[in-house]
């Protein structure tokens, strides 16, 4: 075989098989769309793609059967309280682990990594405890304020605040500006990039966290998104049309919020996975 | 010293919020769950009796639990090995590729933010036995397709390769990134000496990014052996305890049949695995790096 036919070969099945994984890959998201815009009775008839006239009226019987606007509101409103709360603990810890030295702090460091094994099944038996002992079972408190700290975002801004020179710090304080004034508005604009990251992956985690909502509500008007969505499974298993309708709702902001962000999450990603 | 002193004061100022929530919601339950897998505790009762390791031996010699230990351990083994192999291929496939790369790792990315429970229900609908894509397409084609979801020979498939589809991307985004930073002026010296193409990634990508395959391997790991949510929506650990992973055995135990000691024993069991797996995984690489 000559080389050029051998590259031709090698290109060939380079693409097909982006093709193969990325169909793959795509699949459930293209029928889901179809299927929630196809009228119930023909979302299980002979299959087919692109539905003849779009059938909305699915997405109005699914958020009017399940109380899909109330599981958004829960959802935003707890994303957004652990979101604030990941980024504003992470940056301060990221700080001062990167620019002061202090006792212990080589302990500290490591038991904050260490963190990032436990899995979160064998949590959440004794955190569940520890907030019924607070008075927060079934509040919206016990979603967010166990979920306020990071160890993954710590060491992601870590790895972006040493990148900022000591120069600004020291500009500022000469300046006279104290401490939690450079970390807002020094260290926290720099890393602008690192914070959105941080802030998008603390927003999807909350989003779509499922087994610790799952434990700690209880009570329907109070549960988010993926709640809400396992819910309604249970109640209209082979209704797909307004299943999937439910579904694309869920799946939307955090597609979204991934376009939105994905330059600079992918960075960060890769930044913070290859430190670890 | 005065100096110093401030500054671990101040160090220690901006390190308590999360520290402080480190220690109530993470070091305290862990310790505490630790204690309660000594106890027959229930839940209800105010006293925790304690019957040494009466909970872990139980499990050892119970064959429901192994059924689920070895189930964990399957999907483990193949949702890491399939998504690290197939997210290579594709972090390789798209580094010479600037044009399409973009499109296409917004594609693979996708399931990483999706919520696993909705994925989990499109799945679902995917491997429906009678109106299920895959099943329709095998009829097209003459074959009878399997009740995937219904059948204990094919359940774990089915959840493994919806773990597997959510994890690809993640796995392509580490790799391609560790490929970016790899040394050009070796591949210059290389295809100097006549190297291509394959003989190329066999001798010099692979070697050089085994670091890179530890994290997405560890990771990977550390992610499946938790596997719930999709699980959960899907075959709720069924049929026949065919995909009753240790997390579901777990929440069972614990939320089901209130059995929170022996819960906490399979937490601290899938703790340990994850332990023991990691430190293998870093030996293994630390030892392929000083060959």
């Amino acid at each position: 075989m000559t080389r050029k036919s051998r590259a031709f070969i090698l290109n060939a099945s380079e693409h097909s098989f982006l093709i193969v994984i990325g169909s793959f890959v795509a699949l459930p998201f293209i029928w889901m769309i179809s299927t929630s815009l196809k009228p119930p009775r023909l979302a299980l008839a002979p299959p087919y793609l692109w539905p003849s006239h779009f059938h909305w009226q699915n997405f109005v019987d699914a958020w009017s059967d399940a109380p899909f606007s109330q599981y958004y509101i829960n959802s935003v409103f707890v994303a957004v309280f652990v979101t604030a709360g990941q980024v504003i603990t992470s940056a301060f810890a990221a700080y001062a682990f990167d620019r002061f030295e202090f006792p212990f702090k080589k302990t500290l460091w490591y038991l904050l990594l260490g963190t990032l094994m436990i899995p979160l099944p064998l949590l959440v038996i004794p955190t569940f405890q520890i907030v019924q002992t607070l008075g927060w079972a079934n509040t919206f408190t016990a979603l967010i304020v166990p979920r306020c700290w990071t160890a993954f975002g710590i060491l992601m801004l870590r790895q972006f605040f040493k990148s900022v020179p000591r120069d600004f710090d020291d500009a500022a304080k000469v300046d006279g500006a104290g401490t939690l004034r450079i970390v807002f508005t020094i260290m926290m604009p720099l890393a602008a990039p690192a914070m959105a990251t941080l802030g998008l992956f603390a927003f999807l985690f909350a989003w779509n966290d499922f087994l610790w909502p799952l434990i700690a509500l209880n009570s329907p008007e109070k549960f988010t998104v993926p709640l809400g969505i396992a819910n309604f499974t249970g109640k209209y298993g082979t209704r797909w049309s307004l299943l999937m309708a439910a579904t694309v709702t869920a799946t939307i902001p955090a597609v979204l919020a991934f376009l939105a962000a994905q330059k600079s999450l992918i960075k960060g990603l890769t930044a913070g996975g290859l430190n670890e | 010293m005065p100096r110093i002193k401030k500054e671990a004061k101040t160090a220690y100022f901006l390190i308590a919020p999360a520290f402080t929530l480190f220690l109530v919601f993470s070091l305290y339950p862990l310790l505490w769950s630790a204690r309660i897998s000594f106890t027959s505790w229930d839940g209800l009762n105010a006293t925790k009796k304690f019957i040494g390791t009466k909970n872990y031996s139980e499990l050892l010699r119970n064959p429901e639990f192994l059924q689920s230990f070895r189930v964990t351990v399957v999907y483990v083994f193949v949702v890491t090995v399939c998504s690290t192999v197939i997210g290579f291929l594709l972090a390789l496939a798209l580094s010479k590729r600037m044009k399409s790369s973009a499109i296409y790792r917004t594609i693979f990315f996708s399931p990483v933010v999706t919520a696993t429970v909705a994925a989990g229900v499109v799945w679902q609908l995917l491997f429906d036995p009678f109106s299920g894509l895959f099943n329709i397409a095998l009829r097209a084609i003459g074959i009878e397709g399997p009740n995937w979801l219904g059948d204990p020979k094919w359940s774990l498939i089915a959840v493994s390769i919806v773990g597997i589809w959510k994890r690809i991307g993640f796995s392509m985004i580490i790799f391609a990134a560790g490929m970016a930073s790899l040394p050009i002026s070796c591949y210059e010296a290389a295809k100097v000496d006549g190297a291509t193409g394959i003989k190329l990634t066999r001798y010099m990508t692979i070697p050089l990014l085994k670091p890179v395959t530890a994290v997405v391997a560890i990771t990977g790991v550390i992610d499946s052996i938790q596997v719930f949510d999709h699980i959960f929506v899907m075959t709720n650990g069924g049929p026949m305890g065919s995909t009753n992973v240790l997390s579901m055995y777990l929440y069972n135990q614990g939320f089901r049949v209130f059995h929170l000691g022996m819960a906490s024993a399979v937490g601290w069991l899938l703790f340990a695995l994850i332990l023991i797996v990691t430190a293998f995984q870093w030996q293994f690489t630390k030892g392929a790096e000083n060959d």
